[in-house]
Parts: C-alpha cells; sequence; structure tokens
C-alpha cells in the first residue's frame, strides 16, 4: 500500500516539521501553525496493547465462574447471555451466548439472539436506584420517606396483613400478584403459588397490560398462535401489521431481512414510517384506528377476483353455517324439526348422535345431497373431525344460497350461509369507498389482495399496537379473518400473534392440582374497576355515537350491567370476573402506574389498605408501597423460560459462581416462601390464644377442594413437602416434569451455552419438527383435526346477541371513540428503549435518547405553532397534560403525535406522565362474555386501551433550566 | 504498513437500529477512566446530524494530492453531547427523576426523525466504528508519533507512552473517531476488541450485533466474506473514500426502501424514496454499481435460481461471520460449551 505510506508522508511534510513545541488543541480548536513531527510510525512493544489486555481479561474475569441468564422481562424475547463477574464477584457485562444449534443448512440460526435493554442489565443492577433493603413508609403514601426495616419485620407485617385481610374479608381480599416485570416459568411461579394456595386474586396478565389478542382468539379459538421468526426465512410475503419488529421484537428482527434477501416480500403496515417499515419492500401507511376498514378491504378485493379458496372455506370455516335471515341466530341442530324431508337426517346418525349436545352442532346446506344436513367437528358433533369427504359419506356444504327450513315450533324459516351475510357487509367495504377513511390507495389494496392470496406462503403478524384502539377487537378480528381467509394453515402461514408452546407438567409449580384455586380476574375489566370504573371521561356523546352508534349514558349503562353480573365469588362464572373486595396488595415487578390513566392511581390508592411491593429497583409504582421487598433481579437467582414460541429454546438463569451479593435482595422464592412460615405462625398463635376455629381453618367454599385454607398446613402445602424451598429447587422441578424439556438437566443446559432445545412434544397444533420451522394449525389441516371454536372451524360469525344487535356477527368495522375536538392522535406504540417501563431509568439507555421524554411531531405540525426540535412542549386534552421534549420527524404523519410506552410519570416534571390524558371506556363486545368459545380465559378476554386520546401541543418555557 | 489487515462489513440492509453494538463497545470499554462520554461504536440515524454532532463538517482526512486537510476537535457538551446524570440515588427514594444537566446533544439525537416529506420520509442506520484505516490521518497528524498500526491485523492504536494529548489525531481523523480522554490525559480509541480478537472472540461490537450484519475477517483471506463482500462482489464500500484515509470498514449500502406514493397515495413503481445522490455522497461513484449488483441478486432469487451473494448477506451460521484466525494466548473458545462448577449437583 505505497500510495498510503506517501500520504502518510506527504502529511506529515504539510503540517511541517520545526521542532517546535507542540500545542495542545481544545475543543473546536483546529490546528494552525507548523506543528512538530513526533518520532515516526515505527512501533515496536507497545505497552498499550497489555493495557487494554488487562481491562478485557478484568472484564472477562474467571470463565468458570460465569453465570447463564436471560431478562426476564416482559418482552418475551427470552435470550441466554453469558454474565461476566470480576475477581471480586461484581458483574461487569453480559455477551450473548451465541450457541443456540442450527436446526437446518436452510434456515439462519438463531443466534446471537438479544438488544440494548439485555446488552446493559448488567449497569442497572448497581445503579443508586436499585433496591437494597427492606423499607417501611415512613411519611404519607408517595411522599418519599422511608424507614429501614429487617427482612423480620418486613415479612412479620406482610403476613400479618395477608392473614388479617383473609379473617376479615375473606380470601378475595388479597390480590397476590407476579406483575409482568417477571415473566418465567421458574420464578414467576413462586408468588403464583402463594396467592394460588390462599385463593388470593391475581389477574389475567396480557389483558392487565393490554397486549391481548381476543381478536385472533375469536377467529381461531386460540389468542397465542402463529410460527417461530424463522418461518418467515421460507416465506414469499410477510405482512407485519400494527407492529415494528425492529424496534420491538429486536432478537429476532433478522429473520424479517434474511428472508427478504431469500426472496420474501415484507410489507409493514403502520401510520408512522418505522424502522421495519425502512427496510421493507412496501410500506402502507394506514390511518389509525382503520386497520378493520382495510384489513375487510383486501378481502373484498380477494372475493372480487375471486382469489379465495373455495374448498378451504368450506371445510376449514364456519362461512357454509346457516344463519336464519331474520334473527342472524346460528341455526343449531336443537332447533330443526327433523321430520322436515329438507333436511338429511342421516348426518345426524353420522356426525351428531348425542341428543344432550344438539345445541352445539350447526348445519349447513350440502349441495351433494341438496338438503341441510348437521356438520361433523362442531362442539356438540360426536364426529370430532373437520373431514367431509370419507367412505360413508361426502358433504359439500355450500356458501351461497337461501332456503327454506322447519324449525321446532316455531315454523317455517328463512336460512342462508354466514358467506352470503359476510359478502353482504364486505360491500360496505370495497376500496374505493374506504380510501377516504384508511389513507390507502386501492392499487396497494389490489397489491396486497394478489401478493397475499397467490403466494403459496404468507404469513399475517398482527402487532399489540391494533388492540389498543377502542375498536381494535373489531380491527384484531377482520385482520384474523384476512388471514383466515386466505387459506393458509401449518406451512404455508397465515395469522402470527405469538407462538406459545405446550409446556406440560409446570402445574405442580404455582398451582396444586385443583385442591386450592386462585380468583382469576379479567386483567381489563379489574383494571378498569380498581381504577373507579367505566368513565365517559375525554369522550363525547359524538364520540360514542361515531364508535358504538349509541349515546354514552346509554353505552355505559349497558356496559356497567354486564361488569356489575360479573362481580365476585357469585359472578365468577357470569362473564368477566373482578373482586370488589381486595383491598391488600403483594405485588412484584408490577410498574402498574405506568398505566396511569385518568385517575388510576388516586382510585387505587383510595382503595388499597394495605400495599406490599418487590422489585430490584424504584419504580413510580414502588413510590406508594407501604413495605418495600428488594428483589434480586435477573442475574441473581435461578430460572428458567421457555414461552412464548418465537424460538424453540429454552434459557436457563444461573448466577455467577463467584456473584457478590447485592444488598439484602432475596428472590421470590424465599421470599414467599417466608411469607406462608410466617401466616402459618401467626395463625397458630393466635388459635393457640383463642382456640377458635375458624382462625386457623378459613372458610373458602368456592376456591377450595376441602372448603377451607387450613393455615396450619401451610408451609408444607406451599413447599410441596419440603420439595420446593428455593428458586434452585423450581428449576430443578421443572427439568424434571416437563415433558418437553426431556432430557434436560441444569448441567446439560449449562454445558450448551445456557439452553436447551424443545423437543418434539412442544407443538400445541403442529409437530415441532427438529429440522423445520414451527407454524400452528398443521394438525387441523392434514389431519382434519378441529379447531378450539364452537363450530370447531375457523370462526367468521358470532351469534352473541349482543353482536347480533351491534351489527357485528360478521367481521366489520367500526370508526375510532377518539374525540375529534383535538387535532392530534396520541400514538405510544412499545418502546426500543425500554421493555414496557422496565429500564426506563437507566442512564446508558437514556443518553442513546434524549434523556427523558420525547414526543415526535411532523415538521408542519410542529413549525405551524412554532415548535423547534429539542423545545419542552406541553401535550395536553380536557383530561391534563404532560411536558416533553419535542423531536422533530418526518417519519411522523400530521395528524398524530408518537410518544414511545412505558414512560413513567415520575420521569416527567410534576411527575405528571402522558397517560393521563388518556380515557378509556371498555369496549361493550370485549366485555361480552358467554357464547361459544367466547367465555373467559386466556383466549377471550379484552384489553385496556391506550390510542383513543386526542390531544394538541404547544411549546412551554421554563420547565427545564 | 501491516502485514495483514482485519476488516469488517456492515450491511445497511440488515441494520435494524437497535444499538446493541453501541452498549456491547460501552460495557466492554467506555463505562469506566475518562472514556464516560465516547462512543467507540455509535450508530446515527441518515439524514442526519451524526456524532459527534456534524462531524463531516469538522474536517480532518487528506485532499487530493494526499495533504492532511485541517481538522477540528468536537465540543464535548455541543458536539459529542455531555453523558448526563440522573439523580437516581434521590428516585430512589421516590423523586421525580431528573438529568441532572439539560440534554443538548447525545449520541443518537436524530434517530428515527428522517428526511423528505411525510409520506415519503426516508431514513436509515449508519453504524460507525474506528475504520483501521489503511493511510490513518490522525496517525500522519501525531506530532509525538503515538499511533501506529500493528502489523498483525493493522489495528491501529494511540500509545499512551507517546502520547501527550494534544488531540491532533482528534483533529485530524476526518471520522472523529479518536477520542481525547480527559482523565489520563491521552488519546483512545476503538481498539478493535484486538484483546478479544486474540483469545478468539470477535469484537463485541459484531459478536453482539443481533441483526447479524457485521462480518469480521482479513483482506488477505479469500475465503472470509470481508473479502468476497468487499472484492468479489464489490458490494461493500468504504464511506467517504474521498477523505483519502483509505478505510478497512467496508458497507453494503442501502436498498432504495419502499416506493414512494405520489400524492393520491399510489405507489410510484421503480421511485428512489432513498435518494442516490446522497447515498453516492457517503459511499462514492460505485454505490450505483453495488445496489445494481444487489437488486440483480435479488431478482434472481425472487425467481427461485441461487445466489452465493445473498447466501453470504442472509449469514445462515452466526459463528461462520468470523474468520479470525486461530486465537493467540489461550483462547476462550468454545466459550459455551463448558461445564461450571456453579452447577455440580447438590
Amino acid at each position: 500500500m505505497s500510495v498510503g505510506r506517501r500520504s502518510v508522508l506527504k502529511g506529515l511534510v504539510a503540517i511541517g516539521a520545526t521542532g517546535a513545541a507542540a500545542k495542545t488543541l481544545g475543543a473546536g480548536e483546529t490546528p494552525s501553525g507548523p506543528v512538530p513531527a513526533g518520532a515516526g510510525g515505527a512501533p515496536a512493544a507497545h505497552g498499550i496493547e497489555d493495557l487494554y489486555r488487562r481491562e478485557f481479561a478484568a472484564s472477562y474475569g474467571d470463565g468458570e465462574a460465569h453465570g447463564y441468564a436471560y431478562h426476564c422481562v416482559n418482552c418475551q424475547g427470552n435470550c441466554a447471555w453469558d454474565v461476566w463477574t470480576d475477581a471480586n464477584g461484581r458483574i461487569t457485562r453480559e455477551n450473548q451466548s451465541a450457541s443456540y444449534p442450527a436446526i437446518s443448512p436452510k434456515v439462519p440460526d438463531a443466534n446471537p439472539r438479544g438488544c440494548n435493554k439485555g446488552v446493559q442489565h448488567s449497569q442497572v443492577v448497581y445503579e443508586a436506584d436499585r433496591l437494597l433493603y427492606p423499607m417501611r413508609r415512613a411519611g404519607a403514601r408517595g411522599e418519599g420517606k422511608w424507614k429501614r426495616i429487617s427482612w423480620d419485620e418486613a415479612i412479620d407485617e406482610v403476613a400479618t396483613r395477608l392473614y388479617e385481610t383473609m379473617l376479615e374479608k375473606g380470601a378475595g381480599g388479597n390480590y397476590v400478584h407476579m406483575g409482568s416485570g417477571m415473566l418465567s416459568e421458574a420464578r414467576a411461579a413462586s408468588v403464583k403459588r402463594l396467592g394460588t394456595l390462599l385463593g388470593a386474586v391475581r389477574p389475567y396478565i396480557a389483558s392487565y397490560v393490554g397486549d391481548m389478542f381476543p381478536g385472533a382468539g375469536l377467529v381461531y379459538g386460540e389468542g397465542n398462535l402463529g410460527c417461530t421468526y424463522d418461518f418467515f426465512h421460507g416465506a414469499d410475503v410477510a405482512v407485519f401489521w400494527g407492529c415494528n419488529p425492529n424496534t420491538s421484537r429486536i432478537p429476532d428482527a433478522h429473520y424479517l431481512w434474511e428472508a427478504k434477501y431469500n426472496g420474501a416480500k415484507i410489507v409493514a403496515i403502520t401510520p408512522e414510517y418505522g424502522s421495519t417499515a425502512i427496510h421493507s419492500d412496501l410500506w402502507v401507511p394506514v390511518k389509525p384506528g382503520y386497520d378493520g376498514h382495510l384489513a375487510l378491504s383486501i378481502i373484498h378485493r380477494i372475493v372480487a377476483l375471486r382469489l379465495h379458496d373455495v374448498s378451504f372455506l368450506r371445510r376449514f370455516t364456519d362461512l357454509p353455517l346457516l344463519v336464519r335471515t331474520d334473527t342472524k341466530e346460528l341455526v343449531t341442530l336443537e332447533d330443526v324439526d327433523q321430520a322436515d324431508p329438507r333436511f338429511d337426517k342421516r348426518s345426524v346418525a353420522l356426525f351428531a348422535a348425542d341428543e344432550k349436545r344438539w345445541h352445539g352442532v350447526f348445519l349447513a346446506y350440502d349441495q351433494r345431497s341438496r338438503r341441510i344436513v348437521a356438520l361433523p367437528g362442531c362442539e356438540g358433533s360426536t364426529a370430532e373431525t373437520l373431514r367431509l369427504k370419507d367412505i360413508e359419506f361426502d358433504v359439500q356444504p355450500a356458501l351461497t344460497g337461501t332456503w327454506r327450513l322447519r324449525l321446532k315450533g316455531k315454523g317455517e324459516v328463512r336460512v342462508t350461509p354466514a358467506f352470503t351475510l359476510f359478502t353482504k357487509e364486505l360491500r360496505a367495504f370495497a376500496p374505493e369507498r374506504t380510501q377516504a377513511k384508511t389513507g390507502v390507495h386501492p392499487a396497494i389494496v389490489d397489491r396486497l389482495a394478489r401478493d397475499l392470496a397467490r403466494s403459496k406462503v404468507a404469513v399475517v403478524t398482527l402487532g399489540f399496537a391494533i388492540g389498543k384502539h377502542f375498536n381494535g377487537l373489531l380491527s384484531q378480528r377482520a385482520i384474523a379473518s384476512l388471514a383466515a381467509f386466505l387459506g393458509k394453515l401449518g406451512p404455508f402461514g397465515g395469522l402470527n400473534t405469538e407462538n406459545e408452546w405446550n409446556i406440560t407438567g409446570l402445574e405442580g409449580l404455582s398451582g396444586f392440582s385443583g385442591r386450592y384455586r386462585h380468583r382469576f380476574a379479567s386483567g381489563f375489566v379489574s383494571e378498569i374497576m380498581m381504577g373507579g370504573g367505566a368513565s365517559p371521561a375525554g369522550f363525547e356523546d359524538a364520540d360514542f355515537e361515531r364508535a358504538t352508534g349509541k349515546a354514552g349514558a346509554d353505552y355505559l349503562r349497558e356496559v356497567g350491567a354486564l361488569i356489575d353480573r360479573s362481580e365476585g365469588d357469585a359472578g365468577e362464572k357470569s362473564g368477566k370476573p373482578w373482586w370488589k373486595v381486595s383491598d391488600t396488595f403483594l405485588l412484584f415487578a408490577d410498574a402498574r402506574f405506568r398505566r396511569n390513566k385518568g385517575g388510576y392511581r388516586e382510585a387505587f390508592l383510595k382503595n388499597a389498605r394495605f400495599i406490599a411491593y418487590g422489585d430490584f429497583r424504584m419504580s413510580d409504582f414502588a413510590t406508594f408501597a407501604d413495605v418495600l421487598l428488594p428483589c434480586k433481579s435477573s442475574y441473581e437467582a435461578w430460572d428458567l423460560r421457555t414461552n412464548p414460541g418465537y424460538h424453540r429454546f429454552a434459557n436457563i438463569g444461573v448466577p455467577p459462581a463467584n456473584l457478590k451479593p447485592i444488598g439484602e435482595a432475596k428472590d421470590e422464592w424465599e421470599i414467599s416462601r417466608l411469607v406462608a412460615e410466617r401466616m402459618q405462625a401467626i395463625a397458630l398463635a393466635r388459635f393457640e390464644r383463642t382456640k377458635d376455629e375458624k382462625v386457623l381453618r378459613i372458610p373458602d367454599p368456592t376456591h377450595t377442594e376441602s372448603g377451607v385454607h387450613d393455615l396450619s398446613k401451610l408451609v408444607e402445602e406451599f413447599t410441596a413437602g419440603g420439595r420446593l424451598r428455593t428458586d434452585r429447587d423450581a428449576v430443578e422441578y421443572a427439568l424434571e416434569h416437563v415433558d418437553q424439556f426431556k432430557p434436560g438437566s441444569p448441567r446439560a443446559m449449562v454445558e450448551q451455552g445456557g439452553h436447551l432445545t424443545l423437543n418434539d412434544k412442544a407443538g400445541k397444533s403442529s409437530p415441532l419438527y427438529p429440522d423445520k420451522p414451527y407454524a400452528t394449525f398443521e394438525n387441523n389441516l392434514y389431519l382434519n383435526q378441529r379447531f378450539e371454536t364452537i363450530s370447531g372451524r375457523l370462526t367468521f360469525y358470532v351469534a352473541h346477541p349482543l353482536w347480533i344487535a351491534a351489527g357485528a356477527s360478521v367481521p366489520t368495522a367500526r370508526e375510532p371513540i377518539a374525540s375529534r375536538r383535538f387535532p392530534l392522535l396520541l400514538m405510544t406504540p412499545h418502546a426500543r428503549w425500554s421493555i414496557h417501563s422496565t429500564y426506563k431509568t437507566s442512564p446508558v439507555l437514556l443518553r442513546l435518547q434524549r434523556g427523558r421524554p420525547c414526543v415526535m411531531l411532523n415538521p408542519q405540525t410542529a413549525a405551524a405553532r412554532g415548535i423547534a426540535d429539542g423545545d419542552d412542549v406541553r401535550v395536553w386534552n380536557d383530561l391534563g397534560e404532560a411536558v416533553l421534549v419535542a423531536k422533530v420527524a418526518a417519519t411522523v404523519p400530521k395528524d398524530a403525535l408518537v410518544v414511545e410506552h412505558g414512560w413513567e410519570p415520575f420521569l416527567y416534571p410534576g411527575k405528571k406522565g402522558h397517560n393521563a390524558l388518556v380515557g378509556d371506556v371498555p369496549n361493550l363486545l370485549e366485555v361480552s362474555d358467554g357464547w361459544g368459545h367466547l367465555k373467559f380465559g386466556t383466549s377471550w378476554d379484552g384489553n385496556q386501551h391506550a390510542y383513543d386520546a386526542t390531544v394538541d401541543v404547544a411549546k412551554v418555557e421554563g420547565v427545564r433550566s | 504498513m501491516s502485514l495483514r489487515q482485519l476488516a469488517m462489513v456492515m450491511d445497511l440492509n440488515k441494520c435494524i437500529g437497535c444499538q446493541t453494538c453501541t452498549v456491547a463497545c460501552k460495557t466492554q470499554w467506555t463505562n469506566r477512566n475518562g472514556r464516560e462520554y465516547m462512543y467507540w461504536n455509535n450508530v446515527e440515524t441518515r439524514p442526519g446530524a451524526g456524532y459527534p454532532r456534524k462531524w463531516e463538517e469538522l474536517g480532518g482526512g487528506f485532499d487530493a494530492t494526499g495533504t492532511l486537510r485541517e481538522g477540528t476537535v468536537p465540543s464535548r457538551s455541543g458536539d459529542y453531547g455531555t453523558p448526563w446524570d440522573f439523580n437516581l440515588d434521590e428516585a430512589a427514594l421516590g423523586a421525580e427523576v431528573k438529568a441532572q444537566s439539560v440534554p443538548k446533544a447525545g449520541p443518537n439525537w436524530d434517530e428515527d426523525a428522517g428526511g423528505g416529506e411525510f409520506p415519503n420520509a426516508w431514513f436509515f442506520y449508519l453504524p460507525r466504528i474506528c475504520n483501521h484505516c489503511s493511510n490513518p490521518a490522525c496517525l500522519a497528524a501525531c506530532p509525538r508519533g503515538a499511533i501506529f498500526k500493528r502489523e498483525q491485523d493493522g489495528v491501529v492504536l494511540v500509545d499512551h507512552a507517546k502520547c501527550e494529548g494534544q488531540r491532533y489525531c482528534v483533529a485530524a481523523c476526518p471520522y472523529k473517531k479518536v477520542y481525547f480522554n480527559p482523565k489520563l490525559f491521552k488519546s483512545e480509541k476503538c481498539i478493535l476488541c484486538f484483546p478479544r480478537v486474540e483469545k478468539g472472540l470477535p469484537p463485541a461490537c459484531a459478536h453482539q450485533c443481533v441483526g447479524r450484519m457485521r462480518w469480521v475477517g482479513y483482506l488477505d483471506d479469500e475465503e472470509s466474506q470481508v473479502a468476497k463482500l468487499v472484492r468479489r462482489y464489490a458490494v461493500a464500500l468504504p464511506l467517504h473514500p474521498e477523505y483519502g484515509t483509505q478505510p478497512n470498514v467496508f458497507y453494503v449500502p442501502p436498498l432504495s426502501g419502499p416506493p414512494r406514493l405520489d400524492a393520491a397515495g399510489k405507489p410510484i413503481p421503480g421511485s428512489d424514496r432513498i435518494p442516490v445522490a446522497y447515498l453516492e455522497s457517503l459511499f462514492g461513484p460505485n454505490v450505483r454499481k453495488a445496489l445494481a449488483t444487489l437488486e440483480g441478486e435479488l431478482a434472481r432469487r425472487r425467481a427461485g435460481k441461487p445466489s452465493e451473494l445473498l447466501d453470504l448477506l442472509i449469514a445462515y451460521r452466526h459463528a461462520d461471520m468470523f474468520r479470525l484466525g486461530e486465537p493467540r494466548e489461550g483462547g476462550l473458545v468454545p466459550l459455551n460449551r463448558r461445564g461450571s462448577k456453579s452447577v455440580e449437583p447438590r
């Protein structure tokens, strides 16, 4: 490289070699005048190299002492890390294990899973906001005055409060919950175990954070479905709708761009131009809240082009099911007068022999026999298959037509397949008609329809942002319906939300084989009620009319009546359960005040008699606790995690061998066991004193097998006879009992780099092949297994009376509720820089942002208001205001603001967070319950909403100096 | 001149802007000892001011005749951004969390802000480390002769035994990738993690890159991916070749992005969302040819034909992205294939 050498010499000549003393350059300075040449560039041995080698060696420490970890937070990433410590047992840093085995030469491996948050956990472990000692509040709640107490004192107070509440209010008085900050299988089971044993209330976690897919559960019978991310590598088209994987699914995002290099077309559908859109082949800037309209337009186009697979729709969907044209009810076998000659009685013997279950058997018009038949595969069918052709039968359900049918005692009615009603509804969603709402040109709709319907493998990934709109349930359902309509299952793709593995054998960790049951609350309903109940705040009648077709007061009355029905032990089976009686809280990893919508915090604190809170750091919520319990963080405890199924590996947490304890932090297994021990001791002492049986055996007829919580057996029960005492016990229990981990052991996991590969039993509705990416519903496609829906089929038709009344029995879409009195929609997508609120206070990460809550706004929005980049701005509406720093961004639409979610109120001036601007009305359809598979559970609950606020923004002076 | 040159290729089509590299580098090297403000690795959103702010306007490098151009030392608070401290000790009791100084500049200031006009906004991510140039301006400018290239791998280092903290190197580096350490009163910079490489572990920014967009290898190793991408396919280009320093970090330029939309919202086929002229201003005139090669291979792949280039860029095996030679001085590999005392059965 003679050129380089010459340049170097020339350079030296040019700046001179006079031998004069060199001047030192300061900031902003430029060398001027002659500078002396140095000794030249003739390197010999350099001490500097050893300095850096020593630094590296110190950071790496003794490799034998390294720990293994993932981050047990609510990002669902679950990545294997190697945790390094120095010679003093202090964690220095983390480095991805990067040792996942490849499953096939044709599929990119999963290494080195991780992200910008995981890679700095080592730094926050020692930050000044770490909780180091148990503390008791010494002033008013939230005042910031604390007294350090011993663990004995802390445990005694918690145990006493839980016990007294059980005596006074019953088991439902206690609310014991491991929050979304700790999603793992082994560690999180500790608090669940304690709560279950005590019959305490705990909410469904996905819906209490607002990250649930009820619209997917409606269509597929299961909200958690889809594929491992390596599946995209074989896709022809992959649509990412209402999500931004490059920002919020960081460990897996590489699969998208590797798939693109492998020939896949990647489509991003989001209102803002985000980090995923930049690499996509097509970006669709849909207007926020109109995703459902767009999805139905695509279906409209598919039907218009006749690109739909009729044989698939006949066999795998409920679209052939017969509906009464007058009442819009689905006709069941129970309704039919079987003497009607238009009905084929043979189908009853073949498919639905059990008369007691006829209310769960649906009908179709068979084009072969030209008669109406009962169908196999329905919830009430005795033939549990979707097979329509065999030696004995050959049914071809019609998708169109109208027929007459005689019902028992009701005379003759006209019936038509659900498909007819659906295509009728679709007329309102012709691409030319929806463009004004969705902002999407019909040419794009046409492109999407053709690409999705014609490709062999197409995946539609549904993001969390969709469900955060008031009518997001309908949008989720419309998108799920589009995926179902494409006729893609198993190896051909279809809908993707979050795949979940079938992990069996863990029940014994958090449960008691039914001897005790926790009080399982609806996440969104219980949170809304804890926050003071459904309120119209932030909306006017016009908003309700537009979004629901009803006046606000009428709508809220209807919602309120439904919610009231499902309150308490008596209402548990009547809808979305919640317990008014709960006022004593033992919470962990649950920074719930980040979602402080409207008056939530005020109402929560007013109701809460006692709040004990465990976490590794101070959060906004923690500042309001009565007792604080310092917990270990991810690198300090044993743990194990599998789900969700973005990949096929289970990761282990093993603390570094030489780790020096951090403060007095304990893990939740120890804390929960200590609480159980103390409660038992307190109860026994009380019994000793009073001889009153009821202080030891607390009645609970609904949530215990024996009718009582026998506190004299609490420790025996909690520890399973001494086997479950520690975090490590829990990990070993899981490895022993989970079939899908076989043949796993802690030692084998560590030898592989901190993980194991799930075996073939982990697939729920498809086999997990050792050498192929996973996608759900292969068993349905190839083995004709029924879906977990009332019809056993992909569900387009909902005959719940409330849905029929709302005109939503077939997939449809509704306007957003957001008020039009303010010009800008407040969008709060999942963050790049935090896992919800976790890591929001990390200085390492704040320095890579703007150092405080930031709002992104379009240059025109900013200019019209005299706002410059970097200004402090006030974002406000009728409900309140919050101050943030403005970032002017061409990537944001003119009618919206973007604030990454998760900022806790105490990060804002005056501790006024952005969520105080968000009103939230529960959606009647999300509250509705009790029809078919729409029964409260992990596939049917609802979301709190976050994208319902419109605001304005203005420059503000003097907030920060 | 070094005997061998270790080089890095970064594929901007795979960069997701997550900054895992930035933080991995920080915990490995720059969270201590006067380096706190430094980001040996940074990722900047382009268009944007970059890090340090407007570094391309701060001079340095060589002119067409090979003469050092004038350069300016960036300002700590205005250009790099002082790393803000926070009152976390007070927050630990429940106080409002506040930066102790008003954030005015930082290493990721323009994140996702982009250029153009919505909906035709555009941006991409540009990760940057020291280029370990074959003709380093920092080396040329040092009056003390304190900067040298290691023979075995071409890594550019500042010898603290000779450095007197005069900062000519800081001004001379046109990429502004040499930093002044105020605590040591010496210059410091990215060392391409040579102590890791010597132990068989790739540089932290590359090994820990979850976008799998960084390849590391020797340019004279024909089997290395860097050699193939830089030489055989010529799709990886140096940043600002006109600076004359002959960088050894190369970039696969970003493809044009999703089509632009016309006033009615209809996609304009074949439209370049990212202006090619902008890419040329960064990567030189060869950018058009590199993009054409990529587009051609993509078309082949979509037609179901094989492409060695795209297989390379896909990077099926993470471990294969690094060809570092045999580890010296007791390698750490296999890093994760060992038992540990901590899990002996009780």
